[in-house]
């Protein structure tokens, strides 16, 4: 099944190009990685992904319905590279809000919230206000925030920044997990070391343009994923 | 979007401003003002005597000087929060996370309203019980009905003003916003008092004109829903303006719509 879809996707940005017929096609279960440099135009194709931007050109589809829509983001849970709240919620308030916002009713907004902290390792945080911790557990409990509803396809932008090294392992093992349990994931990011070992299919983008998009075995034929990038970008 | 989470946005949006000093300072100012304008006329009410020995000012009059502050106070703080109310999440970035879960946007900016309407709400509800222990006796005079009909009445022009405070902070920040909108807002009264006098007002268009006429149109009347309460107390010379309210009511739904069209298109 197709769960994101894109077709001759443009976009810009006055006279900046930010996206330039961009097409390609993700299914059930894979972890996607779009790599780029800065400005490749990966965050205007998350934007477009989340409804926050419209696209000039083009469409983007998610579970076969025109992004932006409500509906269709009911599926989706999205961590930004600084995950950023209500600095007044406490941690569990945080996630019992995104639990609501995606349907669960208030018992099962409470053991998702439970169990989301328990996974993340973060259940004394439960009663700590936002504006009280580190980037670091900030990041934690963003990435607990997709736990909660029953998410199809994670949006997870830099997800590897502000992390401890413990932290980065703990987060890989979960992306393990979920992509186990055949939730599809979409990368966005810089650390191509880290994303390496976890995704199955990628994409380049540069200055807007899709270079390169496929199955990681068959795109990198035995080279490394830093060494193969280089060459295609540069 | 499920209800809860359309009440859990609304409970945000008042959380949102119990957190800001400006919610208690308006809170102190709104009983501060009531308490020594009401010392103040007392006093000027007790002094000032006309030859016969009767009062100049009757406890029934100071009762509609009151009414008429705490809506002109109102809609003040209703464009306070109508400008704050989505502009804080856009300088705080929260919008981009609010609207990326399964949030719609026009529920986004229905709960926002309302949640500043509560809020203006509540001062309205201190600052009338505060006016009813203040004027009791000139209230038993006044009919029942125009006294039950007062603080509904009065969020009438609070919700329209809370609509227009966030159409102007899609595009100006708060001071910038409410320096504009009290410019638009004494532009217009000064429109709704020439037009009310010509005959004719497409006559001898100038510029200014055009923007006064456009003004008288487009700006909310806020004072129209109260000559509703006006009439029902029986207050001479006063008939319900049904033409202003109806260009009120218009006027309020046609911004929402605007507001709500904008706010769908914008990128975040």
């Amino acid at each position: 099944m197709s769960i994101v879809r894109a077709e001759s996707l443009s976009h810009r940005y006055g006279s900046h190009q930010a996206l330039d017929n961009v097409s390609f096609e993700i299914n059930e279960g894979q972890c996607f990685a779009l790599l780029g440099p800065n400005g490749a135009g990966k965050t205007t194709f998350v934007k477009i992904m989340l409804g926050l931007q419209n696209p000039a050109a083009g469409s983007l589809f998610l579970f076969n319905e025109k992004a932006g829509v409500a509906q269709a983001r009911s599926q989706i849970g999205y961590l930004p590279e600084k995950f950023s709240f209500y600095p007044y919620y406490k941690v569990k308030d945080t996630l019992e809000f995104h639990a609501a916002v995606s349907g669960l009713s208030k018992n099962e907004s409470h053991s998702a919230v439970e169990e989301s902290l328990a996974k993340l390792k973060i259940s004394e945080l439960a009663n700590k206000k936002l504006s009280s911790l580190s980037k670091g557990q900030l990041q934690r409990v963003g990435i607990a925030s997709l736990l909660v509803g029953n998410k199809k396809l994670l949006i997870l932008d830099e997800p590897f920044s502000g992390l401890d090294p413990i932290g980065i392992k703990d987060l890989k093992e979960l992306l393990r997990d979920l992509k186990k349990s055949n939730i599809t994931l979409f990368i966005n990011s810089h650390i191509l070391s880290e994303v390496e070992p976890l995704c199955d299919h990628f994409g380049i983008l540069n200055l807007g343009k899709l270079l390169v998009v496929g199955e990681k075995n068959k795109l990198l034929n035995g080279k490394s994923l830093e060494d193969f990038f280089s060459e295609v970008v540069q | 979007m499920n209800n809860r989470a359309f009440f859990l946005l609304i409970w945000n949006t008042v959380q949102k401003e119990l957190r800001s000093k400006s919610f208690y300072m308006a809170i102190a100012l709104t009983i501060g003002m009531l308490v020594i304008g009401f010392s103040i006329m007392q006093a000027f009410k007790n002094e000032i005597k006309l030859e016969n020995g009767t009062e100049l000012l009757g406890s029934g009059q100071l009762f509609w000087v009151y009414y008429s502050f705490i809506n002109a106070w109102s809609i003040f703080l209703g464009l306070m929060f109508g400008l704050n109310c989505v502009r804080s999440d856009v300088s705080s970035g929260v919008i981009g996370q609010l609207l990326a879960l399964p949030i719609s946007r026009p529920w986004y900016l229905v709960s926002r309203v309302l949640g500043s309407w509560l809020l203006v709400g509540f001062y309205q509800v201190i600052s009338f019980l505060l006016t009813g222990v203040f004027f009791l006796e000139a209230i038993k005079q006044i009919p029942f009905s125009a006294i039950a009909l007062a603080p509904i009445i009065s969020l009438l022009p609070t919700l329209a003003a809370v609509i227009l405070g966030l159409f102007i902070s899609l595009w100006l920040g708060k001071t910038s916003g409410l320096i504009l909108t009290g410019i638009a807002s004494l532009g217009g009264s000064w429109a709704r008092s020439h037009f009310a006098q010509v005959q004719n007002p497409l006559d001898n268009l100038s510029f200014l004109k055009v923007v006064g006429l456009v003004l008288w149109i487009v700006i909310p009347r806020f004072a129209a829903p109260h000559s509703i309460v006006q009439s029902f107390a029986g207050i001479d010379d006063i008939q319900i303006a049904w033409g202003d309210i109806a260009q009120f009511s218009l006027s309020t739904a046609l911004v929402f719509v605007v507001v709500n069209l904008v706010f769908v298109r914008r990128g975040y």
